[in-house]
């Protein structure tokens, strides 16, 4: 899957999480897809790392990039990992420093940026705080994730200038989740406002543990038709992107969330 | 409680009644109109394009719960020929049947003047037509050309006046043709202007297959603009790629004309990588430096969707229909525009229609809060 994504030309795969198997067993064999990837020269491949134990053997494995997690709601950040936002990114500081020693970018996930599933609404203020320490730490780019995709494209635009008076625009991602059909349209409020990087899932692969049967994230394929039909360059391939979808589709025994995959179906 | 429970209890998430205040002393980014009207199409374009035929008495009672939920127009049915479309069969009985809310509008199509006059016997109290903005597809569809097919709806806007009846007309293709490919903004907006001023009173702009992206929705708007007042546009979007919200939130938002934006206020365009044409347009952000006797243009305030996004498109199998009704108005309320929709309400006539067809909803929404 990750090689054809590479074939495809997209610049950026996140390949794997170096996460715990007893949390996540889907990841179980991160060592061995790290490996076993081809890696395209110009294509980045960051891993998550929840930890710095995670980040040493994600290191070790031959990582050049990794990711971290932050949130935008205290609430969220205590019942995932039962502490508190500051205390989160306190135990990040030491993946920071050790990945800034060994030469290693580091990107940031900031989470419930546009709502909570506990707190409920979160305040453009709180998010650009999160963002403005966890970029002032060393994260050379901050993805803003509408975790459980119930923003609309006033909240977004309202979320990214409070963002955009601490972090240059140039820094920013987002990262939209389509659970109430809103992930495109709010991306293009993003991509308007000036963020020129988005997070997206081929054949809009994902769900939400938060809400039984809904959707997971934009799908690329649906992401890259708009931006080409914008007239923005991307360096995909969409022939071979929309191959990668059905393949991991069929792999997965499930229909894609694409609706440009749909269209063009012919099965 | 489950996340539909949740949203509920907290409205704020998807009301943003405030917002207004925020920009006030900024420069204007795009802004919304403060109120939209949602015009329902499920019971026609949606039912038409579903495969399973639904009785008669389950069509009435879908459009009496599109009325309860609030829904100002629902177009109701189409004064076709049965053996072109079997699912408007029961077109009078349909219309006969169904209650008529104070205040809510019950159009029908009326492809022909025969059509038409069944209709007002009928009880019709708004009909609407069809045109194209391609050649192709006219000629494909209905064997003539696009001033052939405006001529032969001469008669019944002619009768319409007449009678006081109302007639609104849809323009197909307006993003793009299956037989034509790209369609001109020029040609949609002298096909526009001929069906409003023979007296259509709204034009509902219709993305026919799917195909448009924002800069091209922009472009065909503004071309469009200069024939006929955006008040009297609306605009129809299918979602068969995906884009038909994003086309939709480009079609609701003010813009500035393209030869007014600044350099300076671009910042984003370099990261961007040097935009040209519909890109630059459509993405242009803040701009900080305009001069006061800049005239901004209108949004459109007229949107057609299809609750649980039924339909499907003839010309692409497996395709997806129309913008889901559901989708739509929970991006209006979070945008803080009115649209005097019943959330749940509208969700239970979602949900009732999709058992009946026995099909999943294609509402994201629905999606989220069913509990199925």
């Amino acid at each position: 899957m990750i090689d054809m994504l590479s074939e495809a030309g997209l610049p950026v795969i996140e390949a794997t999480s170096f996460v715990s198997p007893k949390w996540v067993p889907q990841m179980a064999d991160h060592i061995e897809v790290l490996k076993g990837i081809q890696k395209f020269p110009g294509i980045n491949y960051p891993v998550l790392t929840p930890n710095f134990k995670g980040f040493q053997a994600a290191v070790a494995a031959g990582a050049k990039e990794v990711s971290i997690f932050g949130a935008a709601s205290e609430l969220f950040t205590r019942k995932n990992i039962n502490c508190s936002i500051d205390e989160s990114l306190q135990r990040f500081d030491q993946v920071l420093k050790a990945a800034q020693a060994a030469g290693i970018p580091v990107r940031g996930y900031v989470s419930c940026v546009l709502g909570c599933p506990y707190e409920g609404k979160i305040s453009p203020a709180k998010v650009a705080e999160v963002s403005k320490k966890m970029y002032s730490m060393g994260c050379y780019e901050i993805s803003l994730g509408d975790t459980i995709g119930v923003g609309t494209p006033g909240i977004m635009k309202d979320m990214l200038s409070a963002v955009m008076h601490e972090v240059p625009v140039a820094a920013l991602a987002v990262h939209c989740h389509d659970t109430y059909g809103q992930a495109l349209a709010n991306t293009l409020m993003a991509l308007q406002m000036g963020v020129s990087v988005v997070d997206a899932s081929v054949a809009g692969l994902g769900g939400c543990p938060y809400a039984q049967g809904a959707s997971g994230n934009l799908a690329t394929e649906d992401l890259v038709y708009m931006l080409e039909g914008l007239g923005i360059h991307t360096g995909v391939n969409f022939q071979k992107l929309l191959e990668a979808g059905t393949f991991i589709c069929q792999a997965l025994n499930r229909k894609t969330s694409s609706k440009v995959a749909q269209a063009t179906c012919k099965l | 409680m489950g996340l539909f429970g949740f949203i509920m209890q907290h409205p704020q998430l998807v009301t943003q009644a405030d917002r207004s205040k925020s920009s006030a002393s900024t420069s204007s980014v795009s802004t919304f109109p403060k109120r939209v009207k949602i015009v329902e199409v499920g019971p026609r374009d949606g039912l038409q394009n579903e495969k399973n035929i639904v009785p008669t008495s389950v069509k009435i009672r879908m459009i009496d719960m599109l009325s309860e939920a609030g829904l100002p127009v629902i177009e109701a049915t189409s004064f076709v020929s049965p053996k072109w479309v079997p699912q408007m069969a029961d077109h009078i009985e349909v219309l006969k049947g169904i209650q008529k809310f104070p205040g809510i509008n019950y159009p029908v199509l009326t492809p022909n003047f025969k059509g038409f006059q069944a209709a007002v016997a009928a009880g019709a109290k708004e009909v609407s037509i069809f045109g194209a903005a391609s050649e192709l597809f006219t000629r494909k569809n209905i064997n003539c050309s696009i001033d052939e097919s405006l001529q032969r709806f001469d008669q019944v806007l002619k009768a319409a006046q007449a009678a006081g009846i109302p007639v609104r007309g849809y323009v197909s293709c307006v993003l793009g043709c299956p037989y034509e490919g790209k369609i001109s903004p020029a040609k949609v907006a002298e096909v526009s202007k001929k069906m409003y001023s023979m007296g259509c009173y709204e034009i509902s702009l219709g993305d026919t297959i799917g195909v448009g992206t924002p800069g091209i929705m922009k472009d065909m708007l503004s071309a469009v603009m200069h024939e006929v007042p955006v008040a009297a546009l609306a605009v129809h979007c299918h979602d068969t790629y995906g884009q038909a919200l994003a086309n939709t939130l480009m079609a609701l938002q003010n813009h500035k004309p393209k030869e007014r934006i600044t350099c300076s206020g671009i910042s984003g365009s370099r990261q961007l990588g040097g935009l040209e044409g519909p890109a630059l347009s459509a993405l242009a952000p803040t701009v900080t430096a305009l001069s006061p006797s800049f005239r901004l243009q209108m949004g459109v305030s007229v949107v057609d969707a299809s609750v649980a996004g039924l339909g499907g498109c003839p010309y692409a199998q497996g395709a997806s229909g129309n913008l889901a009704t559901e989708d739509l108005v929970y991006m209006l309320e979070g945008l803080g525009i009115h649209t005097g929709v019943n959330f749940q309400k509208l969700l239970e006539a979602g949900t009732f229609i999709c058992q009946a067809l026995n099909r999943k909803t294609s509402s994201k929404v629905a999606q989220a809060t069913c509990k199925l």
